[in-house]
């Protein structure tokens, strides 16, 4: 999409005029989100806070442009058993998020594919509707998530990915009612 | 052998008040609070609390109930201010559970959210409570417009003596300010 669009500056006359206008606009719309762009391979270790169990994993992440203004996050998760792969009971987990930027706010609310506009609709945390968001704040590209849950508790997921000179570092936390019950921490490279 | 059946005594004892304590209401919490003791650890802005700080007056209200308390809120990342606050809040339809009622909302509570229409994306204050045996825990969730947020909870929780509050504060990553208090009951 972003690359279409700046092959139409290289028109001429109104449509060119159009062209760059739209260009300008969805650079502008994104410069903080594009060093976080690209495909990342790594490992972390994930802790059990209240058993001290720690696990490895391998991590293949894919940051990318999604809409006019928002990004997609897709992201294999690998958590290894004797810190193999190909050992029986390894779990191999697939998620993909897109949010798209708030109309009138510095932040990024997760859409759903099926329903691209569905941030416009109200949410009804009460009723257990997840609430789920994205800020960047320098280097990091914050992920948030949050719901009540059934018996009226609140429980967290923090996603932080940090900017390094190789790639992204990974930060993790879920809390249940003030209480950590899982952290993770890993480091990853920016994949050719 | 003795000792053995003392106890076995002592624990059905304990489950009994505990048994009892299981069972709290709102009627159990009504009433005016007053702070006799507070300690807090962590970032409090330059903000110094006081044991009053944790009064809170509770009373039934039709199904519900009615709260005022003393609230703190911060501007964009700025100090710590104390902010009266009241709110009412409605049972939903998970039990223990209840939602912030807007209906007669006053200038103490105009922060808060519908929780039918409300947002906490836009800016509103999700503000809820649960009773779970013996504590009654009020939470609040504001969002700034640059994404960051603050995670209020305080749990009451009646004791023999009157009242312990356990209040947190959590902004994004971090839990920063911890309150811990006991409160009597005022006039008591």
């Amino acid at each position: 999409m972003r690359q279409r669009v700046r092959t139409s500056a290289h028109l001429t006359g109104p449509l060119a005029l159009a062209g760059l206008l739209v260009s300008a606009d969805l650079q502008a719309a994104a410069p903080d989100l594009e060093p976080f762009f690209g495909a990342y391979v790594g490992v972390a270790e994930v802790e059990d806070p209240k058993t001290g169990d720690v696990r490895q994993r391998d991590m293949d992440i894919v940051i990318e442009p999604y809409q006019e203004d928002g990004f997609m996050v897709h992201w294999i998760n690998v958590t290894l058993v004797d810190g193999r792969r190909d050992l029986p009971g390894v779990e191999r987990r697939v998620q993909t998020a897109l949010f798209e930027k708030a109309d009138d706010r510095d932040i990024y609310i997760e859409v759903s594919e099926k329903s691209p506009f569905r941030e416009r609709e109200e949410t009804e945390p009460m009723r257990g509707d997840p609430v789920r968001w994205a800020s960047i704040d320098g280097n990091t590209l914050h992920v948030y998530a949050f719901v009540v849950t059934e018996d009226g508790a609140y429980e967290l997921q923090i996603y932080d990915r940090v900017l390094t000179d190789k790639g992204i570092d990974i930060r993790f936390q879920r809390i249940v009612d003030d209480e950590v019950l899982r952290r993770i921490v890993g480091t990853t490279a920016r994949a050719l | 052998m003795r000792w053995r059946h003392v106890t076995v005594a002592v624990g059905l004892l304990l489950a009994s008040a505990s048994g009892a304590a299981a069972d709290a209401t709102i009627q159990d919490f009504s009433g005016a609070w007053q702070g006799v003791e507070l300690r807090s650890n962590g970032d409090d802005k330059g903000l110094k609390f006081m044991p009053e700080d944790l009064d809170v007056q509770i009373r039934s209200d039709g199904d519900g109930f009615h709260m005022s308390w003393t609230g703190f809120s911060r501007q964009d990342g700025g100090e710590l201010t104390r902010q009266k606050t009241e709110a009412r809040f409605t049972p939903t339809d998970r039990p223990g559970v209840y939602a912030f009622e807007p209906g007669g909302a006053s200038l103490l509570s105009r922060l808060f959210a519908d929780p039918a229409t409300g947002n906490p994306l836009k800016g509103e204050t999700l503000l809820w409570a649960r009773l779970v045996g013996p504590t009654l825990t009020v939470y609040s969730l504001a969002i700034d417009r640059h994404g960051g947020f603050d995670l209020d909870r305080y749990a009451r929780t009646l004791t023999d003596e009157g009242m312990t509050v356990r209040y947190t504060r959590r902004i994004e990553n971090d839990l920063i300010l911890t309150i811990e208090g006991r409160l009597e009951a005022a006039g008591g």
